[in-house]
């Protein structure tokens, strides 16, 4: 009968065995696939945290520098300055998109309403990372009148 | 039994798969976890700049409003990348940044950022303290050549419309004047005399003015001392809110009105003045002795809650409170500023002298004050025989010389701690507030043979090789210096002198001003322009002093 040939054991195991083997490569790819996605985003996170300290330090570096500028005029051209130890590139009028450097900043004076002179300065750090395929940046705000 | 086998490898790798993803699970969530913190840690970061932004925004803002007199407390809040100034209230971490606002002592600030980040629950807060002071809104040496010493009058024959400056003049000798003066304040504290038969006319032209002393013409009859006021760029609310066009501080002085031979007493104080009131008018004067029937209303004492800070009020941008401090600033108790014994080296702080000197070196601390230092011939012999090193410690240092005087330093180290030096000439026999003389370089110290420095020049010179005259500053910072009529620094036994055009410069701090030349092309780098060119320069800071603060988390 077809009823009592369809409950034959025979033949089972390979099937068993196929479908274990199935199994396991999925979830050995599904393991090593996550394990690798960790391993990257764990390396990127910590190149990402390198960066943002080294922005914030530069940030900070750059408010105390700049608050002992009051007449600081950014260079035309880009200018590698050593800011309170941290070497980064001034982009000047440029812009902060200048290539070939991993620290850059850009500063513009911001002329005061009473006097027209300069009161304080806009303040953008860059810090790339990861091969400079991305990056972290920072505003920050120094007042030309008086020591931080 | 018999155990059957079958099914047991599918179900063994069901428990491997299941370990294995497990455990990438919890390598992932824990990557996942870590990418989190690290956006939580730039956020963080981020804030914390954002702060420290906000107090440095709010910084800029002390010193705008402090500048304009409207310093209060205040916050300030989010604008786009930037910030702006809002009404004062805590700061919330999102709408309000910062808030500034002074403590209990009124002379310390605080600013209290507070800036959120990820979510509600985290917040950056840093905290910054400073100390703001008022400082009295005219400088101390208002007169660049004051009077001071032995010229018995100060005459304008001559001048036409009168002397004009653009920074406050000072005047301690009886002034006999043909054609009035025209200056942002005024000082005569010792009397004041319209000279010429008939009916001399003359202006006073200031925002303030001080008088002292007798007030009369020597012809009498029908003379007329107009008082005017300035209309600078700066905003006036005397002139603009009150509509007087400014202040006369009467102290101890009297005054002769037309067609009277007798000296009427002034009482003391601050009045407001009209345009063109007429200090020999008696219908003038009526109010200030309590006849306000008669009176014209050109005079009005000023109101004393007008003189608190408070009040808000200015003249030529400095607030009115400061004025007070200003005049007793540079006047003794009885409102004149006597000259020193000839011979002695004078200190002039706060409302009195404070001491002389013979020749015994030493360290002389004004601490804070503004010190005037006047020079007559006897301080040669004086100082010159002094035998040790002198230092003076002051927050400003006027040196005051006779016009015909060299000023040599001794043969040792003199040492001005300050921040600022006025190196100034009483002119006599000229005007006070004598231009520079011709031949002065026109933009920049320039290094010339001695024998093409022209006449006139206020020299500084040494009495030797061992005359240093070093200018420091407390904190290291640069020294201010002002010459008003230029300044010629000849070092010893050299041909070779360096001639500074009128103007104000900086100075690097403990340089010998003496050994700039020795330093050859470097003494560019020690000595800089400011501003050249102004042989009157700014009147002095004044309006207030904001110290370096420190940062704290609270």
């Amino acid at each position: 009968m077809k009823q009592l040939a369809f409950r034959s054991r025979k033949g089972v195991s390979l099937v068993e065995e196929i479908c274990a083997v199935c199994i396991l490569a999925v979830g050995v790819f599904a393991a090593v696939s996550l394990i690798s996605l960790s391993r990257v985003s764990v390396t990127s996170d910590s190149m990402k945290e390198a960066a943002a300290a080294q922005a914030q330090q530069l940030g900070d570096n750059l408010i105390a520098w700049l608050s002992q500028q009051p007449d600081y005029i950014p260079p035309t051209s880009v200018t590698v300055r050593d800011v309170g130890g941290v070497s980064a590139a001034d982009c000047g009028q440029s812009g902060i998109e200048i290539p070939g450097y991993d620290k850059l900043f850009c500063v513009t004076p911001k002329p005061g309403a009473l006097d027209g002179q300069t009161e304080g300065y806009a303040i953008i750090c860059r810090v790339y990372y990861n091969g400079r395929k991305n990056y972290v940046q920072f505003h920050a705000y120094a007042s030309a009148r008086g020591t931080s | 039994m018999k155990t059957n086998k079958k099914g047991v490898s599918l179900a063994f790798v069901i428990v491997v798969v299941l370990a294995l993803v497990i455990f990438s699970s919890l390598l992932f969530s824990s990557a996942a976890r870590s990418l989190s913190m690290t956006g939580e840690s730039t956020e963080g970061r981020e804030a914390y700049l954002r702060a420290k932004s906000a107090i440095e925004y709010a910084k800029t803002e002390v010193y705008n409003l402090a500048k304009s007199n409207r310093l209060a407390a205040f916050s300030v809040g989010p604008d786009g990348d930037g910030f702006r100034q809002i009404a004062d209230r805590a700061a919330d971490g999102t709408a309000c940044l910062a808030e500034c606002k002074p403590g209990s002592d009124g002379k310390t600030w605080t600013v209290t950022a507070k800036v959120k980040y990820r979510n509600s629950a985290q917040f950056r807060l840093l905290s910054y303290s400073f100390a703001f002071q008022n400082n009295p809104s005219v400088n101390g040496f208002v007169a660049s050549g004051g009077a001071i010493g032995g010229s018995q009058y100060i005459s304008s024959d001559g001048e036409g419309s009168g002397q004009s400056q653009c920074y406050p003049i000072f005047v301690s000798e009886h002034v006999y004047s043909t054609s009035g003066f025209t200056a942002p304040e005024m000082y005569f504290t010792g009397g004041y005399q319209l000279k010429g038969g008939g009916s001399p006319t003359e202006n006073l032209t200031s925002n303030l003015i001080y008088l002292c002393g007798k007030i009369n013409c020597d012809s009498g009859a029908t003379a007329s001392l107009y008082l005017c006021g300035i209309k600078d760029k700066a905003a006036s609310s005397v002139q603009q809110k009150r509509g007087y066009a400014g202040i006369v501080w009467f102290h101890g002085a009297s005054v002769q009105p037309r067609n009277s031979s007798v000296l009427v007493s002034i009482p003391d104080g601050a009045y407001y003045f009209h345009e063109g009131a007429n200090l020999f008018d008696k219908t003038t004067l009526a109010n200030l002795f309590g006849n306000a029937q008669n009176a014209d209303g050109k005079l009005q004492p000023v109101p004393q809650e007008d003189l608190q800070p408070s009040s808000g009020l200015t003249l030529g941008g400095k607030s009115l409170a400061g004025y007070a401090a200003s005049v007793a600033y540079i006047t003794d108790n009885t409102g004149g500023v006597k000259d020193g014994t000839s011979g002695d080296v004078n200190w002039m702080s706060q409302t009195k002298f404070q001491t002389s000197y013979g020749n015994n070196g030493g360290v002389f601390d004004a601490r804070d004050a503004d010190v005037s230092i006047y020079t007559d011939g006897g301080y040669k012999d004086e100082w010159q025989n002094c035998t040790s090193p002198l230092s003076y410690c002051a927050r400003r240092i006027q040196l005051l010389k006779d016009y015909d005087l060299t000023f040599q330093v001794p043969k040792f180290t003199v040492t001005f701690q300050t921040g600022s030096f006025w190196f100034c000439e009483q002119s006599s026999p000229s005007y006070p507030w004598a231009a520079p003389p011709a031949g002065l370089p026109s933009d920049a110290p320039t290094a010339v043979q001695r024998s093409r420095v022209p006449t006139g020049v206020p020299i500084i010179t040494a009495a030797s090789d061992k005359s240093h005259l070093i200018l420091k500053s407390k904190d290291g910072t640069d020294v201010t210096l002002i010459f008003p009529r230029g300044l010629d620094i000849q070092p010893y036994n050299s041909d070779t002198t360096l001639l500074l055009p009128a103007g104000t410069y900086t100075l690097k701090s403990g340089t010998d001003l003496l050994g700039l030349l020795s330093k050859e092309t470097d003494w560019k780098t020690f000595l800089k322009p400011v501003s050249v060119g102004t042989h009157g320069g700014d009147a002095g800071p004044g309006g207030f002093t904001i110290t370096p603060g420190k940062y704290s988390a609270p």
